[in-house]
């Protein structure tokens, strides 16, 4: 699904991604977990077509892709933290999930967008509502629908939970789980927190710096099997404080 | 309850346009650990920032009592309330480079919340500084105290942001986040100096974060904050069988890891 080899991206003269390399197969979660600019979402910008500037291999579902040649759309979406920032103030959600239809020339779309909120867990009444009119886990709903809405294989994720209160973070990271399983889709999920990484990924890479420090199986990070002193910093870290 | 450092009963805080975002708050603190947690926007910040008077402008505060170690804080002036924050009350902010003075060396810094309140002469208010910042464990005394908050990292200057709020040796300190803009490779050694210096001198600590594991492994006791409410009160020991739904989600959250 993705083959990323010496993956390295800049801001200027800022590194912000630095010679990462890993790979995804079909229907696999894999997790990128790190502090906060630790060149997490950038990753995710590159493989999803959206950073120009980064050099090494990245190969999508066998096909080698270039800074410079525009990525057909599809094959891969991204969900973002804060659903408000990218969902158009002015847009119903209608709107919102005909778009990308009415870009790709995909016919049925009315059944599409009925069936996409229904996925989601979207009522019916919801479907001819503004952002503004919608909570801030409805919001992060339509933005699901809106990436599913393509049937792509690969859905990049960061930090899908992090602006929502807990218990919507819980029925948001439920729902990914079901989807995921439902309509075998590979993840790339991003966030400074190993929690909601461990329950959603079977892999995880640990991010510092632009670089991946340790690559571990979820199992392992929960046994806190880790090799890396700064992967057991971050595990420890997570379990609250040890007086000692 | 008398004998108490802090009594807080029906705090409210309201902004125009914004409504009220502090509802009805009370809580009594003895010379205990008291964690807050909640959050981004359930009124942490708010809350802490009310007990030291320093609220925002267009905040409008009321309170049935608020009272520190029996003083009438609603009807303290803003002259006295200067004198009781550089002295008896500390507050500990999220981000040391806000909250030092870049234009001033680290040891200065301290010296000076030093001398606000205490007759000494220069030479006993640098022996003081170096020792503070020996208590915080910076390596280098000596040389740190001459240098600037730019110079230092952001665990170096959060250690020394602390080692300036004891100088006073408050009654009670207020950590609004201390780690949380800090690299997961310090948070630990700032945490334990915290733990240390609070034990040590018996003060009352009010540690606040959004992380509810940390909160619950440092603190005695823990309010749960939502939406401006506090849900939940209880013993750091007894969280685990904590009735409030929003309370178990937190903790059903935090064990996802741990499963
Ligand atoms: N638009 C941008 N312009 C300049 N620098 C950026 C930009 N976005 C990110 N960076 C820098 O790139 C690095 C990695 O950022 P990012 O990928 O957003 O990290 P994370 O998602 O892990 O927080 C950081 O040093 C950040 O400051
Ligand atoms: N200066 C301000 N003007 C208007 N609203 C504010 C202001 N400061 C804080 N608030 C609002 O008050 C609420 C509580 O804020 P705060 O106490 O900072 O929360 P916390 O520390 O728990 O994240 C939030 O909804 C915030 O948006
Ligand atoms: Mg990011
Ligand atoms: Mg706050």
């Amino acid at each position: 699904m993705i083959a990323a080899h010496g993956l390295t991206a800049r801001f200027g003269a800022t590194l912000a991604v630095d010679g990462v390399s890993f790979s995804i197969a079909a229907g696999e979660a894999f997790g990128i977990v790190g502090e906060s600019g630790s060149g997490k979402s950038t990753v995710l910008r590159v493989i999803a077509g959206l950073h120009a500037h980064w050099s090494g291999t990245l190969e999508l579902d066998g096909v080698p892709q270039s800074p410079r040649r525009l990525r057909p759309g599809g094959a891969a979406q991204m969900v973002f933290q804060d659903p408000y920032g990218s969902l158009h103030p002015r847009h119903t959600v209608d709107r919102a999930l005909a778009e990308p239809l009415a870009v790709h020339g995909i016919a049925a779309a009315a059944e599409r967008i009925a069936d996409a909120l229904a996925d989601v867990g979207l009522a019916r009444e919801h479907r001819f509502r503004y952002p503004h009119q919608l909570s801030g886990g409805q919001r992060q709903r339509v933005a699901i629908a809106r990436a599913l809405i393509l049937a792509p294989r690969l859905v990049l994720l960061d930090e899908p939970t992090s602006a929502l209160d807990a218990p919507v973070q819980a029925e948001i990271l439920a729902l990914l789980q079901r989807l995921r399983r439902e309509q075998r889709l590979a993840y790339v999920l991003v966030s400074h927190n190993l929690a909601v990484v461990a329950a959603l990924c079977e892999r995880v890479a640990v991010m510092r710096e632009g670089r991946f420090v340790e690559e571990l199986a979820v199992a392992d990070l929960r046994a806190g099997r880790a090799e890396e002193p700064y992967t057991r910093q971050l595990i420890e870290a997570s379990r609250g404080y040890r007086r000692r | 309850m008398t004998g108490a450092l802090l009594e807080i009963a029906d705090l409210r805080i309201r902004f125009a346009g914004a409504g009220e975002v502090v509802r009805g708050v009370g809580f009594a603190l003895g010379r205990e650990r008291l964690g807050i947690v909640g959050e981004t926007g359930s009124g942490k910040s708010l809350t802490a920032r009310a007990i030291l008077k320093l609220l925002p402008r267009g905040a409008a505060m009321s309170a049935t009592r608020l009272a520190f170690d029996g003083i009438d804080l609603l009807a303290t002036g803003e002259r006295a309330m200067r004198a009781l924050r550089g002295r008896r009350l500390g507050l500990v902010l999220q981000d040391p480079r806000f909250s030092l003075n870049p234009a001033m060396s680290i040891g200065r810094q301290i010296e000076e919340a030093w001398r606000a309140h205490r007759a000494g002469s220069r030479r006993e208010a640098r022996d003081k500084a170096l020792a503070l910042l020996e208590a915080v464990r910076i390596r280098e005394p000596q040389r740190v105290h001459g240098l600037y908050p730019h110079q230092v990292s952001g665990g170096m200057g959060q250690r020394a942001m602390i080692a300036m709020m004891l100088a006073p040796d408050p009654d009670l300190l207020i950590a609004d986040e201390p780690t949380s803009a800090l690299d997961v490779s310090v948070q630990g050694q700032v945490l334990s100096v915290l733990d240390e210096e609070v034990s040590r001198r018996g003060m009352g600590l009010i540690l606040i974060s959004h992380d509810l594991a940390l909160v619950r492994s440092f603190c005695d006791r823990v309010l749960v904050m939502r939406q401006g409410e506090i849900v939940e009160s209880c013993a750091a020991a007894a969280l685990a069988s904590a009735s409030h739904p929003y309370t178990r989600c937190l903790l059903a959250a935090q064990a996802e890891l741990l499963a």
